[in-house]
């Protein structure tokens, strides 16, 4: 939201950021506000990641009950600080039941690959290579420090970078699905075009040629599995031995869009309830008989276009649902 | 009938070939010097990619339309459900172009392209342009600017070397983190650029910050730099140009 | 105009805006630098001399109401410096809005044109430069009005003054009417038209006065509706022309019986259709002039000579003013007398009671006129003469000697009266040499024999040298300029019957 312009005040809005914090940032309750003119309630939580899962989890909870009703809450978890997205679901229901007012969504970070670092957005919050290992906002990027503390003492950050990430992740989980329904429609458009029925298999085979639609649709449909997230750390210790940045950088992108897809449902459940979490489940209900799960032996012939029309129908419907646009 | 088209994928083409055929139409690249043609049409298959994101452009090529050949046609193609003259529902083609193109609206006309949603490419150009925040590129280039005309000015003008001019000017760094800001903030957006009707003077731009950047580089240390590489024309350059585009494609309102 | 130096303060929250504006703009100016409204307020008290401000309105980078809010106060407590303010907002609103507190023009901030922002500095220093000298050069002209109407007062108290200064003012009520003063030589016909400008509506604009047989006959159609270059031999450049020049004020022609019958004409046509036509012009200006006319001569009597336009004179008769001679008004004698010293820087007191008696009962034939050239002319003499106040020493002869009720009443003997004919109608010298002659006669009345020359010349002191030349060069003058006054002076014409038949 620019302020610049802003006339009106949406309802508060928290983040809470789990990290390997240096301790002078979770001091006094981890608490930090913006300069935010109007926006004034906006604040930024930093929860160390050094403690279980079930004391941080109360902590998130204490925080949520002293913020205002409607409020919204953004929950970043640090990835590799073995919270999963087993982890998000739980921490979202526990929210809900006790603030069911506030819409909270939670997403997992790490290894800076994600927006809310410097490295890849100059109005990041954080990087990756704080002091003596520990976490702090604000860095070097590009060889040039970003300020994102305005008042150390005040424990005051820059508005713009909350709003950065703010609008960021606000939009991400629509704009991950727009992506994903596209991708997919034209992944099978040249069997739409055929217009004659064919044995689903073939769509399965198919969409294994593209082996990131794959993946992607699998984490949507089935979430990740034990044998994915292993699979996500070969890649990257491969691509790490080999000292390819590119193909890190690559593989980072690639493994954030599974673990958005495999943290979708829970998010989607605790921001907009029970209506868009169905649609959801009726969608990937249907890629699951029509394309993913497609029994080898007794796989009756369909016709594509026909399925495909379904599909888009079961995207649309899924996507209306949630009434931010999937890009800003 | 002769179909310009932009497309981020060939899969729309390649699988609209044996379509098009049959409805004797011929589809062809984009070609920006065909754009005034009288008969012109352009097929947008939208959102388009550009990097990582979907873009939704159609709003600013009405635009574009309406200001270079309002005799146009414009059309956007896209999974979205839609039966909308000038749109075409890939799922659901029509059955005679003929006919869908005898309905279609020119651009000089008052009416609304069929949203894809992607990225809304005019709220973009819009921040982009706006001069606040973080996605601007205009208070970098402002503050560049100043210095370069200063600069430049005071050696023009007034006939001091560059050592002195630049000594004043370049007392505080402040200039080269710009440059870096611009540039930083230059490659995220100039991808987004790639499909819209300015893209050739985008790329000059893009051109054109690549020619002067190795002074910025060094700091201002080579003053020989500065007026080979025509510095302060070129930053002008820059700025007139997104200036222009500004003022066709944001200040007119699309 | 120009000053080598302009000194600007610049008020502005960047201090890289302050150095790169001192950089681009590093002739001509001399910069000073505030960063916020405090700092600003501290400049300026501690010096208020600069020459132009150059205000940023978003002082906080954000809110152009911070700079917009300074502009009332600046604008009344430094009236002197201009203000140009600068703006990042793309609205014009925001300058207007500005303009409108009393900022003199703006600049966008990202209009980065240094060549425009220098010519906006000039010109509103410049203009400001010329405002205020414009309003020196309106107060000059004021105090100058003022000083002349306190050269040419109507001074006089008198009921015949009075009169006719309200004759003048409820004449003035119409500007369109056109006046024609009578009156002697020196009676103040001038003073008159002054005074009717100064009461009309016209008072703001131009009064003109022309001394129309002052000028060369040849040359007064071009001097009075101008010409053209060019148009004639010697017409060298454009000439506006009198009538011209008093465009929505008072021409005043005097001497108007002097002219010839084109001018006439001339005149005639513009009295009845406003339109004149320059030499050399192909088409008529219509002008905006209330024409005063003034002149010693009796225009009926030119008209019936065939001097005059009849036509033109009833033109000019709309409204007759006769300002009566200055020997009708004696009462306001001392009163102009004291008006002059005063101008002067001169005591009242100079002139004792005696004196002024005697100047009250001199006829003055040369009316105020003469009467100022007296006065002028006493102080002198009593410096001369190393006296503390005027005495009749001072006086000129013909003052001294003049008899009250001699000069020009009868003398009571069978000489043919002077004032069968009425001295108004005669010119000034004529009036003189009467005076004069009148002197001359009763000296020699006084001396007779054959040394009766000699004894006159030393009486009134026209022989210093002990010859008599000067006498007989002045009798001999005045006779070959007005020989028909010497039936008047039978012992001069006898003393001199040898030039004189």
């Amino acid at each position: 939201m620019d302020q610049s312009n802003s006339k009106t005040l949406v309802p508060q809005r928290i983040m809470i950021i789990v990290w390997k914090w240096k301790n002078s940032i979770v001091e006094n309750d981890g608490k930090w506000r913006t300069n935010h003119k109007l926006q004034t309630e906006d604040c930024i939580y930093c929860l160390s990641d050094k403690e279980f899962f079930s004391t941080r989890s109360e902590k998130i909870l204490k925080i949520a009950s002293e913020c205002a009703p409607n409020a919204q809450v953004y929950i970043f978890w640090h990835r590799t600080s073995s919270y999963d997205s087993k982890s998000v679901g739980e921490i979202l229901r526990k929210l809900k039941a006790d603030q069911p007012e506030q819409k909270a969504e939670c997403f997992l970070f790490g290894q800076g690959s994600d927006f809310i670092y410097i490295g890849i957005n100059e109005k990041g919050l954080l990087s990756p290579d704080g002091a003596g290992g520990e976490g702090c906002f604000g860095g070097i990027r590009n060889n040039e420090p970003i300020e994102v503390v305005v008042n150390e003492e005040e424990r005051i950050i820059h508005y713009l970078h909350f709003e950065s990430i703010w609008n960021y992740y606000s939009h991400l989980f629509k704009a991950r699905i727009f992506d994903l329904k596209e991708d997919f429609l034209l992944h099978f458009y040249y069997w739409w075009l055929r217009d004659e029925a064919v044995n689903p298999l073939l769509l399965t085979d198919s969409l294994k040629t593209s082996e990131d639609l794959y993946r992607r649709l699998k984490a949507f449909a089935h979430g990740l599995s034990e044998e994915d997230h292993l699979k996500i750390k070969d890649e990257i210790t491969e691509a790490k031995a080999q000292r390819d940045e590119n193909k890190i950088n690559e593989l980072f992108k690639r493994h954030n869009d599974l673990y958005v897809m495999d943290n979708c449902l829970p998010n989607l459940q605790s921001i907009y309830g029970a209506e868009v979490a169905n649609a959801y489940l009726q969608l990937a209900q249907l890629i699951k008989e029509n394309i993913l799960d497609v029994p080898v032996i007794s796989a009756k012939q369909i016709r594509p276009s026909e399925k495909l029309k379904d599909i888009r129908l079961q995207f649309k419907n899924l996507l209306h649902t949630m009434p931010e646009e999937a890009y800003y | 009938m002769l179909l310009h088209y932009i497309a981020s994928d060939h899969r729309y083409i390649s699988g609209l070939s044996a379509y098009f055929d049959a409805q004797g139409c011929k589809l062809v690249d984009y070609e920006p010097e065909r754009l005034k043609d009288g008969s012109f049409i352009l097929l947008i298959f939208s959102p388009v990619r550009c990097g990582s994101v979907r873009v939704s452009l159609e709003r600013v090529w009405k635009k574009g339309m309406e200001l270079e050949n309002r005799e146009a046609i414009l059309l956007n193609a896209g999974f979205e459900e839609a039966q909308e003259t000038n749109y075409f529902d890939l799922l659901n083609p029509p059955a005679n172009w003929s006919d869908f193109i005898a309905l279609a609206k020119p651009a000089k006309l008052l009416w609304e392209p069929v949203y894809t949603g992607g990225m809304k490419m005019e709220d973009k150009l819009a921040r982009f342009f706006k001069g606040h925040g973080a996605e601007s590129l205009t208070d970098e280039l402002y503050v560049i600017r100043r210095k370069t005309a200063s600069l430049f000015r005071a050696m023009d003008k007034y006939g001091l070397p560059y050592e002195v001019a630049a000594a004043e000017a370049f007392e505080t760094d402040n200039v080269w983190r710009h440059w870096e800001v611009l540039k930083s903030r230059w490659s995220h957006y100039f991808p987004l650029f790639f499909y819209l009707p300015f893209s050739g003077q985008m790329k000059k731009i893009d051109a054109s910050i690549k020619q002067i950047d190795p002074f910025f580089r060094s700091e201002g240390k080579n003053g020989d730099l500065f007026i080979q590489l025509e510095c302060h024309q070129i930053v002008e350059y820059i700025h007139e140009t997104l200036f222009t585009i500004e003022k066709s494609y944001v200040k007119g309102n699309i | 105009m120009s000053k080598a130096i302009y000194k600007i303060l610049v008020v502005d929250d960047e201090p890289e805006f302050h150095k790169d504006l001192r950089l681009a703009l590093r002739q001509g100016y001399v910069f000073e630098g505030a960063l916020n409204p405090s700092e600003m307020h501290k400049k300026l008290a501690a010096s208020d001399n600069y020459d132009l401000i150059l205000l940023d309105l978003a002082l906080d980078g954000k809110d152009s109401a911070i700079g917009l809010n300074l502009i009332p106060d600046l604008v009344k407590n430094f009236p002197e410096i201009p203000i140009i303010v600068v703006t990042i907002e793309d609205k014009i609103s925001v300058a207007v809005e500005a303009l409108k507190k009393g900022a003199n023009d703006y600049l966008h901030k990202k209009e980065l044109d240094f060549d425009l922002w220098d010519e906006k500095f000039r010109d509103a220093i410049e203009t400001r430069v010329l405002k205020k000298e414009n309003t020196e050069l309106k107060r000059q002209v004021k105090t100058y009005k003022e000083q002349i109407s306190q050269e040419y007062p109507f001074i006089g108290e008198s009921p015949q003054t009075q009169e006719i200064k309200r004759t003048l003012r409820i004449v003035s009520e119409d500007p369109n009417m056109t006046v024609l003063l009578t009156g002697e030589t020196g009676v103040g016909k001038e003073v008159a038209a002054r005074y009717l400008h100064s009461q009309c509506v016209r008072k703001n604009s131009p009064f003109v006065g022309v001394n129309l047989s002052a000028i060369d006959k040849n040359m007064l159609e071009s001097e009075l509706f101008g010409h053209k270059k060019g148009s004639f031999t010697n017409a060298e450049y454009d000439r506006e022309g009198y009538f011209r020049q008093a465009d929505t004020g008072i021409l005043m022609l005097d001497e108007i019986g002097d002219i010839n019958t084109d001018i006439q004409i001339k005149l005639l046509r513009f009295l009845e259709t406003r339109l004149i036509r320059p030499i050399g012009w192909d088409k008529d200006v219509q002008l905006d002039v209330q024409i005063v006319t003034a002149t010693h001569r009796n225009l009926q009597k030119e008209v019936q000579a065939g001097n005059f336009r009849e036509d033109l004179y009833q033109r000019l008769k709309a409204m007759v003013i006769e300002i009566p001679a200055l020997r009708s008004r004696k009462d306001d004698i001392p009163l102009i007398i004291r008006h002059y010293l005063r101008q002067q820087g001169q005591e009242e007191g100079l002139i004792p009671n005696a004196v002024m008696k005697i100047l009250m009962d001199y006829v003055w034939p040369g009316n105020i006129r003469e009467l100022v050239n007296t006065v002028r002319s006493m102080m002198m003499r009593r410096k001369i003469l190393g006296r503390n106040i005027i005495d009749p020493e001072c006086l000129p002869k013909e003052i001294q000697e003049f008899i009250p009720g001699t000069s020009f009443q009868s003398q009571g003997d069978n000489s043919p009266q002077l004032f069968d004919i009425k001295m108004d109608d005669r010119p000034v010298d004529e009036q003189k040499a009467i005076v004069e002659l009148t002197r001359i006669e009763a000296a020699f009345k006084k001396h007779s024999g054959s040394g009766a020359k000699k004894q006159v010349a030393s009486e009134l002191e026209y022989d210093k040298e002990g010859k008599s030349d000067n006498l007989n060069y002045r009798i001999t003058s005045f006779y070959k300029q007005f020989p028909h006054l010497f039936s008047a002076f039978p012992v001069i014409s006898s003393a001199y019957k040898k030039y004189i038949h």
